[in-house]
C-alpha cells in the first residue's frame, strides 16, 4: 500500500494541430480573473520541446497544454497535499481533470476543435519518495489503480501499461478498448 | 523523531522520507544548516521570526521571491487579489504561499550526470518542468512552494549541490570559463581556483556581513568573452610569468566592476597576484568591503562605490594593511596540493573532424563546435533557448552525456551548456542524438543566440518582457538566416527586463533594458536601446543608451541596424566602431519614427507586452528581494539562539534532558555573542571570551539591563555558565531552558534599545 499525493493526469489530443500553444494561453489567461481556484500567473515555454508548453499555474493544481515524450496533450498536476483515501483522491483529481478538459472543449476560442483521445490515459505520482518508480511501488499501487479504472473503463475494458523508462517519475498508462467521451467520464465519477 | 512539520497541514510524508534516507550522503555541516533553516521555516509559521530575518535567511539559501507573490495580479482591467490560503508572510510584502524562484547554485558552471538528473527530478516535482539557467552559471526553478524547499536542498546537498549564499547580501556563485582546463587560449585551468574559493568564502565569518552581493569570476584569458572578469566585484584572469626560469601562476586582480544602473569596469588592483595569495588577499578585500562598503544605501553598497570613492590607491592601500593582520588559515595553500584533481580525461579515443553531412549538420559544425586544446576533441555547445531545458530533456541528456563522455558538462553564462571532451569522431552521432531532444540548434554565440534575464515573467522587478522580445526575436531573426549571414550572423543581443542588467544588456553590441512610457492615458512597454557594448577582453567596455523604443517596434529596430550595419560599414569595420563612427545622434536620428506609439485606436498591440495577453500595466512590480533586506550580525545571531531554544524545547519535550540543558546555555552564550556582534564582529565562539566580553559590554556598562529587571537576565545566564549541567534535575533543566527564553527575549529587547539610541 503506498500512499497517493501530487496526481498527475494527462490526455493525448486526437487533433494536436488543433491544439496551438498561442490559444491556449490565451484562454488559460480568460480563466485567471474571477476564478474560484487560486490561480498565479501563465508561463509560456513555446521554445522548448518535450515538457510543458504553456501552463496555468495554480495554488493547488496547474493545468498545462504538454508535449512530454512528444505527445500534445493536457496535463494536471495536483501539487499540494490531499486528505483521505487514495480512492478519494483519484475520484477528487480525476473529476476536477475532466472538468477542465470538458472546459477546454467548451471554450469558444477553440471553436469545438479540440478532440481528446480517451483510448489513452496517462497517471503520474509526482513524488518520488512516495513513489518511486519501481515495480513494488507498481505492486503496491495495482488495487488502487485497478479498482478506479474498474469503475471508470469497465472491467476488462483496459490494459494497464507501467511507465518503463525507470529514470522517470512512476506512471502507468491506461489503454482504453472502449474510447468514452469526457462528458460520459464525468458521470462515471 | 518529531518533525517540525508536526501540524495538521504539514505532514508530509515525503519531507520526512528525504531527510531521513539522505541523512548520511552529505556533508554533516551542510546538514547541520538544513537543519537548522527548516527550523527556521517552522519557527517562521509560528510567527516568532520577523519578516525580515526570515527573508534574509532564506535568500542565503536561494530562496527567492517572484513576481505576484505580494499577492496580487493585474488582469489587464484592473489589479486582483490572488486568494491564496493563509495570510502568512514568509518576508516583507511576501505570502506565504506564494511560489518563490530557487537559485541553485553551480560553481563554475560544472555539473556531473548525476547532479543534472537530480536537477530535472527536483524541476519536475518542485517547480514547472523547467530548469533555467542563468547569465552566472546558476540553475533557477521557479514556482516553488516554501515548505518544499528542505527537501529540494537535501536531495541536492546529497548530490553536492548547495544553494547556500545564492542569494542576499553575499559571495554569490563564482563563475568561470565553461572552457577551462581545454581551452587552447588559457594561461592555464583556473577551474581549481575557482572551485577552492568558492569553498573556502562559502559561510566564511568575513562574508556575512556584507552591505550587498558580491560576485567573483575567474577567466583563463585576458582576450575571450567567457567569464566576463572585468564587470565582476572581483575579476581574476589566469596569468603566468617567469621567475628563476620556473614558470609561476598567478592572476591578474581587479576589483569594483559591475553593470546595474551605474555600470562600471573592474580595476586593476594588482597584475600579478600569486596563486598563493589568492585566498589571503580576496578575505582581506572581503573584510574591507564588510568593515567600509555602505550598509544603509543600498543603491551605492556594491564594492565598486566604495572602490571608486576611495580610489583604487586608497583601497589597494587599506586592502595589503588588512591582508598582513588576518590570521594564517592552512586552506590558504592546501588546496594547491590538489589543484590537479581537476583534470579531465575522454570517454573514447581522439578523432578527426569530417565536414561532411546535411546542411544543418555543417552549420552546427559551424557556429557550436569549438576545438579543444587537446588534439581530437571539441567543445559542443548546446543552444538553450532563452537558457531553458526541461526536465525531460535533462534526463535524456543525461543518458546522452554518459554514452559520448565523462563528467564533463558546464554551463555558461550565455545560458548555454557545453559538452566538454567530444571525440571529434562522435560528432555526427551525438549532433543525431541531440536533434532528436531538439538541442542541436546551429546557432550558438550568433544574433539568434540571445541572452535574457526572467523579466516580467517572474522577476518582481521586471518593467518589460525581455523573455517575450527574446522568444519573438529568436524566431523572426532564425526566419530570415540572420545568424548565418556573414556580417551581422555573429553579433550578440542580450536583454534585461529592467535597468538591473540580470540580462548583461551593457556588454552587447545591441543591448536592451525594459522600462515604461506613458503615452497619453496608457503606459506602453519600451526598451531601452544600448549599443556598442563588448564581449571580448573579458567585457571589456559598455554600451551607450540611444534611445527608447517600444517593445513592440524593436524587431525592426534590429532589422534597421543590422541593415545600416550591412549596407554603410566602412571595410572590415566592426559593429562597435560603425557605431562609434555614425554616432549617438544621428542613428537615434535614423530610429526616430519607430520611436513614434501609435494610438490605441490605431494599434492597441503596442500597448500589451510580448508574450502577454493583458494591456500592460507597472502595476504587478513589486519591490525586489535581490539584495536581501539588510540583516546584522546581531539579528543573525538572535535568530540562531531562537532557534537553538526551540531545539531545547523539542528535546525537553522527549524527555531528552541533557542535550536540553546543553541547548539552553548554548542558545543563551550566542544571543549574548550576537549583541557582542554590534561592537566587535570578530568575537570568537569560546564560552569564556564571550562570558567575559559580555561582561564587559553588556554588563558593566548597563546596556543590557532590563528597565524594570535590571540584571535578573543577565544573572540566568552567568549563573547557569557557572554551575553547568551537571547533575540537573529534569524539572531545573526546564527552568533553565524557561530561563534561556527569557534571556533570548532581554536580547531583543537591548538590541532594541541599541538601535534606538543609534537613530537617535
Ligand atoms: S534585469 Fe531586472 S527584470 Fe531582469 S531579472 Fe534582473 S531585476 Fe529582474
Amino acid at each position: 500500500m503506498i500512499e497517493f499525493q501530487k496526481i498527475n493526469w494527462k490526455l493525448h489530443f486526437k487533433n494536436p494541430e488543433a491544439a496551438q500553444a498561442d490559444d491556449f494561453f490565451k484562454v488559460f489567461n480568460t480563466w485567471i480573473p474571477d476564478s474560484p481556484e487560486i490561480f498565479i500567473d501563465v508561463a509560456d515555454y513555446q521554445h522548448v520541446r518535450d515538457g510543458t508548453i504553456t501552463i496555468l499555474v495554480g495554488h493547488y493544481v496547474d493545468y498545462a497544454l504538454d508535449e512530454m515524450d512528444r505527445k500534445l496533450g493536457f496535463l494536471y498536476s495536483h501539487k499540494r497535499l490531499m486528505d483521505g483515501s487514495n480512492q478519494d483522491k483519484l475520484q477528487n483529481t480525476f473529476r476536477d481533470f475532466l472538468n477542465h478538459a470538458q472546459k477546454l472543449l467548451d471554450d469558444s476560442f477553440f471553436k469545438g476543435k479540440l478532440n481528446f483521445d480517451t483510448a489513452e490515459l496517462l497517471f503520474f505520482i509526482n513524488d518520488r519518495a512516495l513513489a518511486p518508480n519501481t515495480p513494488q511501488t507498481l505492486e503496491a499501487a495495482k488495487p488502487d489503480l485497478i479498482q478506479f479504472a474498474d469503475k471508470i473503463f469497465g472491467k476488462g475494458n483496459y490494459t494497464i501499461k507501467p511507465q518503463a523508462n525507470s529514470t522517470k517519475r512512476f506512471g502507468v498508462l491506461f489503454q482504453n478498448s472502449k474510447p468514452i467521451s469526457i462528458s460520459e467520464l464525468i458521470k462515471k465519477i | 523523531m518529531t518533525h517540525p512539520f508536526d501540524d495538521k497541514n504539514l505532514i508530509n510524508p515525503s519531507v520526512l522520507h528525504w531527510k531521513k534516507n539522505l541523512s548520511e550522503k552529505m556533508p554533516s555541516d551542510w546538514e547541520k544548516e538544513i537543519n537548522e533553516y527548516e527550523t527556521e521555516l517552522y519557527l517562521k509559521k509560528q510567527g516568532k521570526i520577523e519578516d525580515k530575518v526570515f527573508a534574509e535567511s532564506r535568500l542565503r539559501r536561494g530562496s527567492y521571491g517572484q513576481r505576484y507573490d505580494h499577492g496580487q495580479r493585474h488582469d489587464g482591467k484592473e489589479t486582483k487579489k490572488i486568494n491564496f490560503p493563509n495570510e502568512l508572510t514568509k518576508g516583507p510584502m511576501t505570502l506565504w504561499d506564494a511560489p518563490g524562484m530557487e537559485r541553485i547554485k553551480i560553481p563554475y558552471g560544472g555539473l556531473n550526470v548525476k547532479q543534472l538528473e537530480v536537477l530535472a527530478d527536483l524541476g519536475e516535482e518542485y517547480s514547472d518542468g523547467i530548469l533555467h539557467v542563468t547569465t552566472r552559471q546558476d540553475i533557477q526553478l521557479h514556482y516553488v512552494h516554501i515548505e518544499d524547499t528542505p527537501s529540494l536542498f537535501r536531495r541536492l546537498a546529497a548530490v553536492g549541490i548547495t544553494t547556500r549564499e545564492a542569494c542576499g547580501n553575499s559571495v554569490r556563485n563564482v563563475t568561470g570559463c565553461p572552457y577551462a582546463g581545454v581551452c587552447p587560449d588559457e594561461s592555464f585551468d583556473t577551474t581549481g581556483y575557482a572551485d577552492a574559493t568558492f569553498r573556502f568564502l562559502l559561510g566564511h565569518p568575513d562574508v556575512q556581513d556584507f552591505g550587498r552581493k558580491f560576485k567573483i569570476s575567474f577567466s583563463g584569458c585576458k582576450n575571450h568573452p567567457c567569464a566576463l572578469a572585468s564587470m565582476h566585484d572581483l575579476g581574476l584572469i589566469a596569468v603566468t610569468k617567469t621567475e628563476n626560469g620556473k614558470e609561476k601562476r598567478g592572476f591578474e586582480y581587479y576589483v569594483g566592476g559591475g553593470l546595474g544602473a551605474v555600470p562600471q569596469l573592474a580595476k586593476l588592483f594588482d597584475d600579478f597576484v600569486p596563486e598563493e595569495e589568492l585566498l589571503p588577499l580576496t578575505q582581506a578585500v572581503a573584510r574591507i568591503f564588510a568593515r567600509y562598503g555602505e550598509k544603509k544605501n543600498r543603491n551605492r553598497s556594491r564594492i565598486k562605490f566604495l572602490v571608486s570613492d576611495w580610489g583604487i590607491d586608497k583601497f589597494r592601500e587599506a586592502v595589503l594593511e588588512e591582508r598582513k593582520k588576518i590570521k594564517p588559515d592552512p586552506r590558504w595553500n592546501s588546496f594547491l596540493e590538489k589543484i590537479n584533481q581537476f583534470d579531465e580525461t575522454a570517454l573514447r579515443p581522439p578523432g578527426e573532424i569530417k565536414q561532411i553531412g546535411t546542411p544543418d549538420y555543417l552549420k552546427w559544425l559551424q557556429h557550436n563546435i569549438r576545438p579543444q586544446r587537446q588534439k581530437g576533441y571539441s567543445v559542443v555547445t548546446l543552444v538553450l533557448p532563452l537558457g531553458d531545458l526541461t526536465s525531460n530533456q535533462a534526463r535524456d541528456l543525461a543518458g546522452i552525456t554518459r554514452k559520448f563522455i565523462k563528467d564533463t558538462i558546464r554551463l555558461t553564462v550565455e545560458q548555454n551548456l557545453v559538452f566538454r571532451w567530444v571525440s571529434n569522431n562522435d560528432l555526427p552521432q551525438l549532433y543525431e542524438e541531440l536533434k532528436k531532444i531538439n538541442l542541436a540548434e546551429p546557432t550558438a554565440g550568433s544574433i539568434v543566440d540571445i541572452t535574457s534575464c526572467p523579466g516580467t515573467d517572474t522577476c518582481k522587478l521586471g518593467i518589460s518582457s525581455s523573455r517575450g522580445l527574446s522568444g519573438e526575436l529568436r524566431k523572426q531573426l532564425a526566419e530570415k538566416n540572420y545568424q548565418n549571414d556573414e556580417v551581422i550572423g555573429n553579433l550578440r543581443i542580450k536583454v534585461s527586463g529592467c535597468f538591473n542588467s540580470c540580462g548583461q544588456h551593457h556588454i552587447a553590441d545591441m543591448g536592451f533594458y525594459g522600462i515604461s512610457r506613458k503615452v497619453g492615458s496608457y503606459i506602453v512597454p519600451h526598451f531601452q536601446l544600448i549599443l556598442g557594448g563588448q564581449m571580448q577582453e573579458n567585457a571589456g567596455a559598455y554600451g551607450l543608451p540611444i534611445v527608447a523604443i517600444p517593445s513592440k517596434a524593436v524587431p525592426k529596430a534590429i532589422e534597421r541596424l543590422t541593415g545600416m550595419y550591412v549596407s554603410e560599414r566602412q571595410g572590415k569595420e566592426n559593429f562597435q566602431a560603425f557605431i562609434k563612427r555614425l554616432g549617438k545622434v544621428e542613428i537615434k536620428k535614423r530610429l526616430e519614427d519607430l520611436t513614434q506609439v501609435p494610438t490605441h485606436d490605431e494599434d492597441p498591440s503596442y500597448y500589451v507586452d510580448w508574450s502577454d495577453v493583458r494591456e500592460y500595466t507597472t502595476s504587478d512590480i513589486g519591490k525586489g528581494e535581490c539584495a536581501g533586506e539588510m540583516v546584522s550580525l546581531v539579528d543573525f545571531g538572535l535568530k540562531a539562539a531562537d532557534r537553538i531554544v526551540f531545539e531545547a524545547q523539542i528535546d525537553l519535550d522527549v524527555g531528552k534532558f541533557e542535550d536540553a540543558g546543553t541547548k539552553a546555555l548554548q542558545a543563551m552564550l550566542t544571543a549574548a555573542q550576537g549583541l557582542i556582534k554590534d561592537k566587535n564582529p570578530d568575537i570568537s565562539d569560546k564560552p569564556d571570551e564571550i562570558l567575559a566580553e559580555f561582561k564587559t559590554r553588556f554588563c558593566d556598562t548597563e546596556i543590557f539591563y532590563d528597565p524594570f529587571a535590571r540584571d535578573k537576565f543577565a544573572r540566568y545566564l552567568f549563573s547557569f555558565a557557572e554551575k553547568g549541567i551537571v547533575g540537573l534535575r529534569p524539572e531545573q533543566v526546564r527552568q533553565r531552558v524557561e530561563e534561556a527564553t527569557l534571556f533570548i527575549e532581554a536580547a531583543y529587547s537591548c538590541n532594541v534599545r541599541m538601535s534606538m539610541q543609534k537613530a537617535v
